[in-house]
């Protein structure tokens, strides 16, 4: 009979060339609104950082192949003394972020047949300012991890589409209840 | 009288889960192999579950025997998670929240980095592959798995069986 061996810690793990170039630009010149969401977290006692990013463009990929691009991007935007502190890389979808609690504020265009702006207008908006449309392409899910990040994005919403100041509302999911 | 399986039972403890983890997963290839394959997965996302908590708690000190209580758990989820900057996930079954938790806890502690470059993050893959598909929840439903989530699950639970002393 055949023998082979296999190593599991030695799996091929391709990277997603073109993603990992957009996000080393977007590592480079980071943008207040839009996606990817980029959480970096240092822990003080050993200097090591957890990388989080939170981008639809993930979708197509598995697991393994969100990691390798991440670091490709980290490795092409950062000196090697920072790559090298990485120690966790995670990359998530806007739905899947969601689903693991990691966004609970969102914003909702509560538009009214009086308002000055139309819902295809907030819509638009909103893919503008990093909303997901993964989940349904007409109505995109603008989400953020804070209250704070969620106003700021509001506050832009704004001032990208004039006269829908009393549109734009920010809230938060309610705890999910889960089974013990 | 010989005692009841249940007072047979030891407390939890590190030494425990390890075992039962085994135990589960064989328990888990039984059913896959008898076509009950949505029972295997459901077995083998705890077998996943008692990797990891076994293994975050050896890492903290836990002895092999130490008991693991409730509390430990509680203490683990709602203090060391936030302490680590984890958001965590339900309750004590997420194993993504409970990868995330030992990985960063072996990352933020002088000494306990893994010596694998990138094995952390393969901790974490795996128990999100697994938990794609898992929940304990699953019980609950009558669906049936497919053959290709029961082959994802199982990679899954044996890459970490495989790699259990280093987790």
């Amino acid at each position: 009979m055949p023998r082979t061996k296999h190593n599991l810690e030695e799996l091929p793990r391709s990277a997603d060339t073109s993603l990992a170039d957009e996000l080393a630009a977007e590592l480079k010149h980071s943008r207040l609104a839009a996606q990817p969401i980029i959480d970096e977290y240092t822990f003080p006692k050993t200097n090591a950082i957890r990388v989080q990013v939170i981008w639809d463009k993930w979708d197509a990929l598995t697991d393994t192949e969100r990691t390798a691009a991440i670091l490709m991007a980290y490795r092409t935007a950062e000196e090697s003394d920072y790559f090298d502190r990485i120690a966790l890389a995670i990359g998530l979808t806007v739905p899947e972020a969601c689903e693991l609690g990691l966004l609970p504020y969102y914003i909702i265009p509560a538009v009214r047949k009086t308002d000055a702006v139309t819902q295809e207008q907030c819509a638009a908006a909103m893919i503008q300012e990093g909303a997901s449309t993964l989940l349904d392409p007409k109505r995109p899910q603008l989400r953020f991890s804070s209250e704070e990040s969620a106003e700021a994005s509001r506050q832009r919403l704004i001032a990208a589409l004039p006269k829908s100041d009393d549109v734009w509302v920010v809230a938060k999911d309610l705890a999910k209840a889960r089974h013990e | 009288m010989p005692k009841q399986l249940l007072d047979r039972c030891g407390p939890d403890c590190v030494q425990n889960f390890f075992q039962a983890a085994s135990e589960r997963y064989r328990d888990g290839v039984s059913l896959a192999s008898e076509g009950r394959r949505t029972a295997a997965i459901y077995l083998w996302g705890y077998v996943a579950e008692m990797l990891l908590k076994a293994s975050f708690f050896r890492a903290i000190g836990f002895s092999p025997t130490q008991q693991i209580t409730l509390v430990d758990l509680r203490n683990a989820k709602n203090l060391e998670a936030n302490r680590l900057g984890i958001t965590w996930v339900g309750q004590l079954h997420s194993l993504m929240s409970w990868s995330q938790l030992l990985v960063s806890y072996r990352t933020a502690t002088p000494g306990l980095a893994y010596p694998i470059t990138g094995f952390g993050n393969e901790v974490v893959n795996q128990s999100r592959q697994l938990e794609r598909i898992w929940s304990e929840t699953l019980r609950y439903h009558k669906n049936v798995a497919y053959l290709h989530e029961v082959a994802r699950a199982r990679q899954a639970i044996e890459w970490l069986l495989a790699n259990a002393p280093a987790l």
